[in-house]
């Protein structure tokens, strides 16, 4: 059994001429918040839709739970997304929208619904038509109608689009109770990384419909957390006297780069060290980048 | 497949049109029925119904193929001044009302979830979305059973409020002509439901339900018509081949009542089959 709840293989979904998707490969692990990010028009909703089975690849394949084709549509129902806006009926209560999708899947308990709408923080919304609701209000049932049926993957697309700070806080804390609290696997797509990282644990980088980046939140923040960056002669070397200093985050990244996560303040101390070891420092600095800056390094055309 | 029919039930009664509709045609019936009392009470109308009336006849007979555009409902009473039920009931059925009033709703209830996007929040986990096709035909049988007898008690109302009185001659009569004209209102609702699935476009499929019922599209037919003429088809007429032709005929006697329902089950299985395969291989977007 694979140990990915959810992968695609050479995914690719073409409109007439254009490649909306050009074969990607996203690998996605159980109980993971996977953050989809791009530019607008890199691919992501029409990977989303693949995945949630809304559309049907033009080549490759999405495999869920280790199935893919024909198996893969028997488990279908257990992926449930959340695509643009949340399609609601605004003449209709949040408990009737909820109600007439529980209704597909046979669940009649009133509590269940109570419950859902209490975990996205709708529970007293009472008898008010969803067409009155606020974009933060619809987007939070989008993902509450998303639950129902117990889903093992939820798919969320650009949840946080289009609305205010307040609104963004509470779709991350919503989305952050449903994954500490039910175990789901999220992928959530955005175009803003910054707001992603506050809840995702995995990234992809999508540009003009191919996945450039694909990584953990750990390597990420290791990728633009504040770091001294040594160039040096002899890094094999110099890791031998960062250790004697007390150094030990540290990582040698390539032939004569070093970078040091810690000690930020002591760069000229450093500096002494590695020359009075008979090092060569061309290069010692104190570096880093923003998670906006390494996005549009990453997607730069 | 029933839980999906219940979702779709569920929401269909929380329409608005769901009641509007409904309310309409209620409306309509009574208020046509009334209005005829009092046109039969004014003898210069009548008079001028009965010149209008034979410059039709005559025009017909001169030109075979003129086609009526436009809904056309007459409400007569018998000779012994009592009105017979199923005459009525065709005025409203076969005059093509209450097929307007099905074909608008029909429009509304199938592209709602398709313009709200509320077919996203479930249409992925379908293992056959060819099911929506089916949940939303059952549910639109159901409507127009409602609709049928919002049409047959709303005229008893209009009649009983003339001061006029009903009568049913022949129960078996009625129950005949009810049950072909709901089968063919049904296969109108589902023709009109997959050209909703397939062109997801309210505007234009509501465009072309009022053609249909409201004999617009008999220009079309002509057409056709004259062009099979000249391919040699001498007798060509199209409307005997459609859903909404035989709506305006009663199908009296056994073999214009098999035809009738055979053409009924084509269309139905057309419908079907386009509506479904198109809702399968489609993307929802």
């Amino acid at each position: 059994m694979s140990e990915y709840i959810l992968q695609t293989h050479d995914l690719r979904k073409v409109y007439g001429q254009q490649a909306a998707v050009a074969g990607i490969d996203i690998k996605v692990e159980r109980g993971a918040i996977y953050g989809l990010i791009g530019k607008n028009g890199a691919g992501k909703t029409t990977t989303l839709k693949m995945i949630g089975g809304l559309a049907a690849p033009t080549s490759g394949s999405v495999e869920i739970f280790g199935k893919t084709g024909a198996a893969a549509g028997a488990v279908r129902n257990r992926v449930s997304c959340l695509i643009e806006d949340p399609g609601l009926y605004g003449n209709m209560t949040a408990y009737q929208n909820m109600r007439a999708k529980c209704l597909i899947f046979g669940i009649k308990d009133k509590k269940y619904i109570d419950d859902l709408l209490q975990l996205v923080g709708l529970g007293d919304v009472g008898k008010k038509k969803t067409k009155q609701f606020s974009l933060g209000m619809r987007q939070r049932l989008g993902i509450a109608l998303a639950m129902v049926g117990e889903p093992d993957i939820l798919v969320l697309d650009e949840p946080i689009n289009g609305l205010d700070p307040e609104g963004i806080v509470e779709i991350r804390d919503t989305l952050t109770a449903i994954s500490r609290d039910k175990g789901i696997t999220i992928v959530i797509s955005s175009h803003i990384l910054e707001e992603l990282s506050k809840v995702a644990t995995h990234y992809g980088i999508m540009h003009h419909g191919r996945l450039v980046e694909q990584m953990t939140a750990e390597e990420l923040q290791e990728r633009c957390s504040m770091r001294i960056e040594v160039v040096t002669d002899r890094p094999d070397k110099a890791s031998t006297v960062l250790e004697d200093m007390g150094i030990t985050n540290y990582k040698v990244v390539d032939r004569e780069t070093i970078n040091i996560m810690e000690r930020l303040d002591d760069v000229a101390y450093i500096n002494r060290e590695l020359n009075a070891a008979g090092l060569l420092v061309s290069k010692i600095a104190v570096n880093n980048e923003s998670l906006e800056s390494f996005f549009l390094n990453v997607t730069e055309d | 497949m029933f839980n999906l029919i219940r979702s779709d039930f569920y929401r269909m009664v929380r329409l608005k049109s769901f009641i509007i509709i409904l309310a309409i045609i209620a409306f309509m019936n009574v208020a046509s029925l009334l209005a005829s009392k009092m046109m039969q009470q004014d003898e210069a109308y009548q008079e001028y119904l009965q010149k209008v009336m034979e410059e039709e006849k005559a025009k017909k007979e001169d030109d075979p193929g003129a086609q009526d555009v436009g809904m056309s409902i007459l409400v007569k009473a018998d000779d012994d001044g009592k009105y017979e039920l199923v005459e009525v009931c065709k005025s409203f059925l076969s005059g093509y009302m209450a097929l307007l009033f099905l074909g608008i709703f029909t429009v509304i209830f199938v592209t709602a979830d398709f313009n709200n996007g509320y077919i996203k929040n479930y249409g992925g986990q379908l293992r056959f979305r060819t099911r929506l096709m089916c949940s939303k035909s059952i549910c639109l049988v159901v409507y127009t059973a409602i609709l049928f007898a919002v049409t047959v008690l709303s005229t008893c109302v209009g009649i009983w409020l003339g001061g006029e009185v009903i009568k049913v001659t022949s129960v078996g009569t009625l129950f005949h002509y009810l049950s072909i004209q709901f089968l063919l209102h049904v296969v109108f609702a589902i023709v009109i439901t997959a050209a909703c699935v397939i062109v997801r476009n309210n505007l234009v499929t509501m465009a072309l339900c009022c053609c249909i019922s409201m004999n617009i599209i008999n220009i079309l037919y002509r057409l056709g018509d004259k062009g099979l003429k000249k391919l040699g088809w001498k007798n060509a007429d199209i409307t005997r081949y459609t859903v909404s032709g035989r709506i305006a005929q009663y199908a009296t006697d056994g073999k214009m009542l098999c035809s009738t329902i055979i053409i009924a089950l084509a269309f139905f299985a057309v419908a079907m089959l386009a509506g479904g395969t198109w809702l399968h291989k489609k993307d929802l977007v």
